[in-house]
């Protein structure tokens, strides 16, 4: 059965300026304090930049979750544009992708190569009439780019590529 | 020198040298234009060939794979967002508009034509002022560096006017993740989250493939575009392009292609360092600079003029010391030794004939790339013909390839992975992904130059403040790093002075019609 995965929005098309301050600031106070806590042993020339970086960090987060807040409380609508986004599909390429660097040392890189363009093209495209041709269309295209890519760097430039049980 | 030019030039136009030229200028750009495979992996590869050519043959293809890789980054730096090399970052800020605008080939020309012109300048400079520069280069040492370093990084402040914490806390995140690994000054392992291979640090190109590369995927993905970007290809725009570039370009040329070959013989400062000092000087210059980073000529051209300048000016301490400026050089160097030639001043002497061909060699694939390039950017374009699905799930493999070439480690792969959802979520908070790469870039140089300082303020008994100001070259540059990050403040004050005289100017139009019609 073929699953087409319709380009519909499943998000706004605009976001707060607040909620994108907050976010951002939380995103590196987040890192900053990762950081931090692995920045404990250190001493001497190698604790300098990181230090340096990480207050620095800690200082601009905690200013940009506050203007991310004062914004909220103040100004509504104060919103960023945004184009609309399709989340099921990002969902679906991301853990596709996933899925596909944890199977290429199992089953070597070409052939799970193979099978996650064909699954990805079929997944994400949308659907044609006719989907026998769409799907030799995506076969055709799967073993193509897997027949260059081996052509070019394996053979051309030796170029290593990750190795597997299968091919 | 007079010398060994005509023979050198007899030697160029040697049917199998031309060859060779349009061979290694094409697989460089093809190399180039591939994420993750670098122009130092392209020489690199087909050093191995050149044993089997005589000396002239092999360095002759080796520059024209060095020059053609340089500029092949730009291409997927301007098609899909993705610099093809870490010198075409600065390409990716005004490049990419240009696709999603419908000009992805006034962007292929625009590059093309000023990598010619910077390789161009950068030979002229290797060929007449080798000596002197390879001199001025040895002056550059840990301060000196440090403050160069900071320099390139002050172009956050240019690029992000908008919001510049933003720009700077991406930067200072950037920078953060090049502290991964091993110290460079001490030794020590550091942040490595109980994960033991994260000792050998964060791969730059990884890094960078998924910060533009896979979140672009993403991005293209989550998109409503059947294609990457509609293309509709101008009658003649290669003409206009090359008329809009002498006619208004020309001095934006020049000093990019001069900071580029400048920039190029220091030690570790290569293309990435040098095309960033450029766009950001341009930008600085230009009488309208909210226009770049929205698809602009001025700022593609310094780019990619700079980073190509690169080349002769990585090539001078290389030549005139044995000194590489670059990896690219030091692989060059290499295949110089394994031929039995010993780099130094003397080359231009003793091995005369062989370093005037090299050097006018880079000249005449300069001139070639027009061509071919020209050739290539048409097929290159049409990857916006391809069905944007079908570009993204091609440009995940290739990015596997790509970033586990680079140490054969599948935790590079992960990188990409990583970092490219990072860069996915940055772009969508409004954090900046091209200062990020920029910190990831410069950061390992900045702490290795600034531990140099501590170490050598310890061992003067003075204050890090002594170091910094110990030479005129390292006050020089903390006056133009201070002036760079002052900029965007005197350009908003200049904005609001003009739009409040502009303000003043209708009012009082509109006072004097009221008092006209009353």
């Amino acid at each position: 059965m073929r699953l087409n995965v319709p380009m519909r929005p499943t998000r706004r098309a605009t976001m707060h300026k607040g909620i994108t301050d907050v976010s951002a600031g939380v995103f590196i106070a987040v890192t900053a304090l990762l950081f931090l806590s692995q920045s404990t042993d250190l001493e001497g020339v190698s604790a300098i930049l990181p230090h340096m970086l990480i207050i620095f960090m800690l200082i601009g987060s905690v200013y940009l979750i506050a203007l991310g807040i004062v914004r909220l409380f103040k100004n509504s609508d104060a919103t960023e544009e945004a184009e609309p986004v399709a989340l099921n599909r990002i969902w679906i390429i991301g853990i596709g992708s996933i899925v596909y660097i944890l199977l290429i040392p199992i089953l070597g890189f070409y052939v799970t190569s193979g099978c996650f363009l064909f699954i990805m093209a079929t997944i994400l495209l949308n659907g044609s009439k006719n989907k026998k041709k769409a799907a030799a269309l995506n076969l055709i295209f799967a073993v193509v780019l897997c027949v260059v890519v081996w052509g070019g760097f394996n053979v051309l430039l030796s170029v290593p590529t990750p190795a597997g049980i299968l091919f | 020198m007079t010398e060994f030019i005509l023979p050198a030039l007899g030697h160029l136009i040697d049917p199998w040298n031309i060859v060779l030229m349009i061979a290694g200028l094409t697989g460089g750009i093809i190399v180039g234009a591939l994420p993750g495979l670098t122009a130092t992996m392209g020489v690199a590869l087909m050093v191995p060939a050149t044993f089997a050519m005589n000396a002239t043959s092999g360095l002759i293809m080796l520059g024209a794979i060095y020059i053609g890789a340089i500029y092949g980054g730009s291409n997927s730096a301007c098609l899909i967002c993705t610099p093809g090399t870490p010198s075409s970052v600065a390409t990716t800020f005004d490049g990419w508009p240009m696709c999603q605008q419908g000009r992805a080939d006034v962007g292929l020309y625009t590059s093309l034509i000023s990598s010619a012109f910077g390789g161009i300048v950068g030979t002229v400079v290797l060929l007449f002022l080798a000596a002197p520069l390879a001199r001025f280069a040895l002056r550059f040492g840990g301060p000196e560096n440090f403050w160069l370093c900071l320099f390139g990084l002050s172009t956050i402040a240019v690029m992000s006017t908008d919001n510049m914490v933003k720009g700077l806390l991406s930067g200072a995140f950037g920078i953060l993740i090049a502290t991964i690994g091993i110290d460079p000054n001490a030794g020590v392992p550091r942040f490595t989250f109980g994960y033991y291979p994260l000792v050998q640090g964060i791969e730059v190109i990884p890094a960078m493939i998924g910060l533009f590369s896979f979140s672009q995927v993403l991005y293209l993905v989550g998109s409503h575009k059947p294609f990457i970007a509609s293309y509709n290809p101008t009658k003649g725009a290669f003409t206009k392009v090359a008329r809009d570039l002498v006619g208004t370009c020309k001095v934006l040329l020049m000093r990019s292609s001069i900071i580029g070959a400048l920039v190029g013989m220091l030690p570790g400062a290569g293309g990435e360092i040098a095309s960033i000092i450029a766009y950001n000087e341009s930008k600085r210059w230009d009488k309208n600079p909210e226009k770049y980073g929205t698809g602009s000529i001025e700022g593609l051209a310094s780019s990619e003029s700079a980073n190509n300048a690169v080349i002769g000016g990585s090539l001078i301490p290389m030549l005139t010391l044995g000194i590489p400026g670059s990896a690219v050089a030091a692989i060059i160097l290499g295949a110089l030794l394994a031929k039995g030639i010993q780099p130094g001043f003397k080359v231009f002497t003793n091995t005369g004939d062989l370093a005037y061909t090299f050097i006018m060699s880079q000249f005449a694939v300069c001139l070639l790339m027009l061509p071919v390039g020209y050739l290539l950017a048409k097929v290159m374009a049409k990857l916006l013909s391809i069905r944007l699905t079908f570009v993204a799930i091609g440009i995940v493999m290739l990015s596997v390839v790509g970033s586990y070439a680079i140490r054969n480690n599948m935790l590079d792969v992960w990188i990409v992975l990583i970092f490219g959802v990072i860069g996915y979520f940055a772009t969508r908070v409004g954090l900046d992904t091209g200062s990020m790469a920029l910190g990831i870039i410069l950061g390992p140089m900045i702490e290795e130059n600034l531990g140099k300082c501590f170490h050598l303020s310890k061992a003067l008994d003075g204050s890090i403040l002594d170091v910094f100001l110990s030479s005129n070259i390292a006050i020089t540059l903390i006056v133009l790093t201070l002036l760079s990050f002052l900029t965007p403040f005197m350009l908003n004050k200049r904005k609001k002075q003009q739009e409040a005289e502009l303000h003043a100017a209708e009012c009082a139009h509109e006072a004097h019609k009221e008092s006209d019609h009353a």
